[in-house]
């Protein structure tokens, strides 16, 4: 389970996170919801450690994941994986590197296994033989199922995306959607989905969080989420203007 | 008035501010020294980037400079000063300033753009992120090897330069002076001493240090998309060289100096 509690976060006098209190159950799928620039990605950052708070903690199964020194986060880290939201893949190297590259440093494991290991992820994400390529040979729908096979590889317990379906036309959106939920049911994950795409929202999560002036504004079942009646979510869930609503 | 103390107490907070950072990261590497698991398979490869693939520039520099020494000085000799001579100017001038400075210099920016613009597009699309988030530290990964290959290859970078500087200045001294390669040798044995080879051996090793961690901390440190790329290669190559010319300063004081 992954607590959230009262975190702050400001980079340069911009107060990015005001106070977030969340709560992730295991096993399931979150949508973490907001508008562009309100901070999703610096939250996601945050549970896997990337960037420290300014104050407040984020608990992963009782301990304090900010507080931790370089070798512990390690081993945390070892349970997390993070989907960036430009995949992140690394040019330098070739897709089977790519995807293999904590095999290689992490596990004893020999060659075979590994590119054993590494097909299978691959066909996991739905691509096949493309393991000597290098990511720039790639279109950017399947850089980021790429990028989804590099981050199961290592069987991770929880899995963050960053918003996996930006960027991408409906179809491939969708695709990677489907994905996520397969790979859910599959793997028997902690999924964590930033996005701002409500139609993906709809498809993939369990449970919403919505993000708004650097706090949580809702957390509930999508339901509860179409339900709400706190005008400013609507405003979001329907993608409606607030300036607009102000003035009409 | 107070506009222009404003502006020095901004300019001189932001010199040390950075100063700071760069230490934390000096030290970051000094500390991922210790993960030899992980970067020396990585250290081969950057030395032939920064190493081999910087040759052929650091020979074109080296013979051009080699002939100017000796051309620029052959109007100095005449019956006071003797013409065996140039094989002295040649040999100190190239050896214990040239040769090193010059080669950092254009290396400042070949090597330190090239890195700073590589490290810097792997911050700006969160490549340094992912690697840490898969469980590396991307100091020992990245900035370890090319730290270790920038301060062996300059050294072997500058011994070349020299060494091509003196043959391309004792070829100019045959043909256009009124000197033989006896006395060019003569000349340049003369007053050689181990200074000739230990000032530029220093000045390398410290040069190719010093370029490969400013270029990495202006990677490392960059944001915002392409432009932010972009300015860090620009600064990674400015403050590198003028890190070059302090540092030259400083171990020639050193050295020579007579305390
Ligand atoms: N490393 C950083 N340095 C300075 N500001 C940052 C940094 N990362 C994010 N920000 C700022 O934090 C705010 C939220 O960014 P982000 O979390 O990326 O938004 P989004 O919700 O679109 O993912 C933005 O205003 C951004 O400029
Ligand atoms: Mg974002």
């Amino acid at each position: 389970m992954i607590e959230i509690k009262q975190l702050f976060k400001r980079f340069e006098g911009n107060e990015v996170l005001r106070g977030v209190d969340l709560t992730i159950g295991k096993g399931h799928t979150t949508a973490i919801i907001g508008s562009s620039g309100s901070g999703k990605s610096v939250l996601l950052k945050h549970i896997i450690g990337l960037l420290k708070p300014e104050a407040g903690c984020v608990f992963l199964d009782g301990v304090c994941v900010t507080d931790l020194n370089y070798e512990q986060l390690k081993d945390v880290r070892k349970k997390m994986a993070m989907v960036f939201q430009g995949a992140a893949l690394f040019d330098s190297m070739t897709i089977a590197e790519n995807v293999g590259i904590g095999l290689y440093s992490h596990t004893r494991m020999s060659r075979e296994q590994i590119a054993r290991r590494v097909t299978e992820c691959l066909d996991w994400v739905g691509l096949h033989k493309i393991e000597k390529l290098s990511p720039a040979e790639l279109s950017g729908g399947m850089q980021k199922r790429v990028a989804i096979a590099r981050a199961i590889a290592m069987e991770p317990e929880i899995l963050l995306y960053d918003e996996p379906t930006t960027g991408l036309d409906p179809i491939r959106a969708n695709s990677i959607n489907d994905l996520i939920v397969h790979l859910q049911n599959k793997l028997d994950v902690t999924s964590i989905v930033v996005t701002h795409d409500m139609n993906s929202v709809e498809r993939i999560a369990d449970f919403v969080a919505f993000l708004h002036n650097g706090r949580i504004r809702f957390e509930g079942t999508v339901q509860e989420l179409r339900e709400s009646e706190d005008v400013i979510l609507r405003n979001f869930v329907e993608g409606v203007d607030e300036v607009e609503t102000l003035a009409a | 008035m107070t506009l222009v103390f404003r502006f020095l107490g901004q300019r001189f907070y932001h010199f040390f501010y950075h100063l700071g950072c760069f230490g934390d990261l000096l030290w970051k590497t000094a500390k991922s020294l210790g993960d030899f698991k992980i970067y020396s398979a990585l250290v081969g490869e950057q030395m032939l980037r920064i190493g081999v693939q910087s040759l052929p520039i650091t020979i074109y520099i080296a013979a051009f400079a080699g002939m100017v020494t000796t051309i620029q000085s052959s109007e100095n000799f005449d019956q006071f000063v003797p013409a065996y001579l140039i094989g002295f100017v040649v040999e100190k001038g190239i050896l214990r300033e040239l040769s090193a400075v010059l080669t950092g210099l254009v290396l400042a920016g070949r090597v330190g753009a090239s890195i700073a613009a590589e490290l810097g597009t792997m911050r700006v699309t969160e490549q340094i992120d992912a690697l840490e988030t898969l469980a590396f530290n991307p100091v020992s990964y990245l900035i370890v090897p090319r730290v270790i290959a920038g301060t062996l290859m300059f050294p072997v970078l500058t011994i070349f330069a020299g060494f091509i500087g003196v043959t391309t200045g004792w070829l100019s001294a045959i043909s256009i002076m009124n000197v033989t390669t006896v006395e060019f040798f003569k000349g340049a044995r003369e007053f050689a001493d181990n200074k000739d080879f230990i000032l530029p051996m220093a000045k390398s090793f410290l040069f190719g240090a010093a370029i490969t961690l400013i270029a990495c901390y202006h990677g490392f440190n960059s944001k915002g998309g392409a432009e932010g790329v972009g300015n860090a290669a620009t600064k990674a190559a400015v403050t590198s060289c003028l890190m070059i010319l302090f540092l030259d300063f400083l171990i020639a004081a050193l050295i020579l100096f007579k305390y």
